[in-house]
């Protein structure tokens, strides 16, 4: 927290990133159910 | 059976007429049907009782103070609420008389005259709720009676209006009573952050006129809430 | 001229997320590689324009903490001494001696007449800066330093485009389920619910980046700021949303219920985006209400990054942390704090406008995915549903063509 709180480079990298993990765990969830449909075909 | 209003051009005084008729004609069914039994007053009773009580065992013989007290009423009134208010579609819908409802009396006035009763029965249990916190509960005083019957009123109205537009969302979905207090709280929310601290206020003696702006706001909220389920109902009631 | 820049952006962002080819048709490929570009321009700019403040801000920023974290300065080398300090001027024409600056200087190659970016902290004890690291050497463009927010300044480039892109997605979702009330078309559900689904996401991202930022400005993960309590009605109601849809089986009653449970939840939320910032203090700056959003983001005010100086005493009443303290501003003093923000930063206008329209895209680029598939999902549903009841309907023969 010291360590954020004087970098406060890395807790703009983190919430950046975060915002990139979640996007990307949405289009996981997004694949898996487009390959739900493809292996039912 | 015609939908009353339609034949001949009637005046629209007598159109008013009709619909505050059948909306009262509803109403009075469901009282009527509701002292047969007693079975949603008993049960709303018996609720505020036992939750009041747990309350004043849970507190014991500690003196609280009056912000505490109106958040700990909150609390109960909207936990009464979203029990007790939820009935009113969901009883014809288990009855089946949904339907004969639906051919005999338009929607306005079927949503006006639950409207009604909700009404009545979150009047009754909240006042009952506050006059059983003001008896058992110590340090729940109230230094202005008059607002805090105000406050009272207006957030019973809210109440109301929500939770009937939102039990006739309920019917719809098959009546899973788990999502009352899920579909309803963000309804009621912009009450409770509106009416706990007035009510707090109130109970420590600041009258009506000081706290105007902030009632109004809440008296508006519920009746916007009211007309936005007027509105909507038509699209759900019909088949 | 700046309303105008990010005001555009934010328009044209949602403009091109429905014209060519709508929500339920594929996107043509040069929109996808607009798309692209821009989100990783935002992110290149966003993250690496580095920031280079003035001596003031640096001054000002230090006060609250050691001498330990350096902050950067943007200056142009004016004069090497031989005893190891130099004489730099910052961009407000102010020229000061840091010493242990020669050295630092020579080494990243750069001399006399140069612009450096070093990191420099203020020894309050002994009144004089302290050069120590060598950041950049005559950088293209800078941001400015924003005492209490440093680097942090950066999220509005990320976080401000979720929040933004919540109330986009609530309002088309809001659109397509009154749409589908009055038309009874699937697609309209399916938008309304695929917008509500992406909008949850974007709910999510914007409220876990704001409490990760709070907690760095406002010292809690969470203060019950009137933004705070709007995004987590908003989440509620999201929530409760999809719960309503997963309790009704049959689809066009489902449609109807849940669309008009969205329309009635636009009352609560009217109510906590424009009436409630109004009753009580709010920690983000420009507490005013969200209409004004897109033009009055020129300032970066209702763009809603915290301002440290702006709420003198947090809500539960504890000191304010470190970070805090440093700026003890004016309370309508905008967020852009260091000098005339007017004259200083059409980097920073660029790139959020930048931001909003490329998270635009992305946004409506993976609404369309997702209305896509939930179209094919749903005709896959009847098509089984049909195939299982050993009667295919006229639109299972359709689609059930013998392979």
């Amino acid at each position: 927290m010291e360590f954020l709180a004087d970098n406060s480079m890395y807790v703009t990298l983190i919430i950046a990133s975060l915002i990139l993990v979640g996007l990307l765990l949405y289009l996981v969830r997004i694949d898996a159910r487009l390959r739900k449909l493809e292996r039912e075909r | 059976m015609g939908n009353g209003a339609g034949q001949s051009k009637p005046v629209a005084g007598q159109i008013v007429a009709s619909l505050l008729r059948q909306t009262l004609a509803v109403a009075r069914k469901d009282f009527q049907s509701e002292l047969r039994t007693r079975h949603a007053l008993n049960s709303l009773a018996m609720f505020v009782v036992i939750t009041v009580s747990v309350m004043a065992f849970s507190i014991g013989t500690e003196r609280i103070t009056s912000g505490i007290a109106a958040a700990l009423i909150w609390v109960s009134m909207f936990f009464t609420a979203v029990t007790g208010l939820g009935r009113s579609f969901i009883g014809e819908e288990e009855r089946g008389t949904g339907f004969l409802l639906r051919l005999t009396v338009p929607p306005g006035p079927t949503y006006a005259g639950k409207l009604l009763v909700n009404l009545a029965l979150s009047l009754a249990s909240n006042a009952m709720l506050g006059l059983m916190f003001i008896a058992m509960i110590r340090g729940a005083e109230v230094k202005a009676p008059g607002s805090f019957l105000v406050v009272v009123l207006l957030s019973s109205a809210g109440f109301a209006g929500a939770m009937t537009i939102i039990a006739a969302l309920i019917a719809r979905a098959g009546s899973k009573g788990a999502l009352y207090p899920v579909l309803s709280f963000p309804a009621i929310l912009p009450l409770i952050v509106l009416g706990v601290d007035l009510l707090r206020r109130s109970m420590s003696g600041i009258g009506i006129a000081a706290m105007a702006d902030d009632l109004l706001l809440l008296g508006v909220y519920s009746i916007a809430i009211m007309l936005a389920g007027y509105l909507l109902f038509d699209l759900i009631w019909r088949e | 001229m700046k309303g105008l820049l990010i005001g555009g952006a934010t328009v044209l962002g949602i403009v091109l997320g429905f014209w060519p080819a709508g929500l339920m048709k594929p996107k043509p490929a040069w929109w996808r590689w607009l798309a692209i570009t821009t989100l990783a321009a935002t992110v290149l700019l966003g993250l690496g324009v580095p920031t280079g403040g003035d001596f003031r801000s640096a001054i000002r920023t230090t006060m609250g903490r050691g001498d330990a974290a350096p902050l950067p300065v943007y200056a142009s080398v004016v004069e090497i001494h031989p005893d190891s300090s130099a004489v730099l001027r910052d961009m407000t024409d102010t020229a000061v001696t840091v010493y242990g600056a020669a050295p630092i200087i020579a080494n990243a190659g750069a001399g006399k007449g140069d612009r450096v970016i070093l990191g420099i902290s203020f020894n309050r004890g002994r009144k004089v800066f302290v050069a120590r690291r060598h950041l950049f050497t005559n950088p293209l463009f800078t941001l400015p330093l924003i005492p209490g927010l440093e680097e942090r300044a950066r999220n509005i480039y990320f976080h401000v485009p979720c929040a933004w892109l919540v109330q986009v997605a609530w309002f088309i979702a809001c659109c397509y389920a009154l749409l589908s009330i009055r038309k009874r078309r699937v697609e309209d559900d399916v938008r309304a619910s695929a917008a509500a689904a992406l909008g949850a996401v974007f709910c999510v991202l914007a409220t876990l980046t704001g409490a990760i930022w709070a907690k760095f400005n406002w010292g809690e993960f969470w203060n019950w700021d009137p933004r705070q309590t709007a995004i987590f009605v908003v989440m509620v109601i999201y929530g409760a949303y999809f719960a309503l849809r997963s309790a009704i089986q049959n689809h066009e009653q489902r449609a109807r219920v849940s669309a008009v449970y969205l329309l009635l939840m636009l009352i609560p939320v009217v109510f906590f985006l424009f009436i409630y910032p109004r009753m009580v203090d709010g920690l983000h700056p420009g507490a005013g209400s969200l209409e004004s959003q897109p033009l009055d983001s020129a300032t970066m005010r209702p763009a809603t990054p915290p301002v440290p100086g702006r709420s003198s005493a947090p809500p539960s009443g504890q000191a304010p942390p470190s970070g805090q303290a440093a700026a003890p501003e004016k309370k309508d003093a905008g967020p852009i704090l260091s000098s005339d923000p007017d004259a200083l930063n059409p980097i920073k206008q660029v790139i959020f406008s930048l931001s909003f329209f490329s998270f635009s895209l992305l946004f409506f680029w993976i609404l369309n995915v997702s209305v896509r598939l939930s179209l094919l999902e749903r005709r896959r549903e009847i098509t089984g549903a049909a195939a299982v009841s050993g009667a295919p309907g006229p639109i299972a023969e359709d689609i059930v063509r013998p392979s």
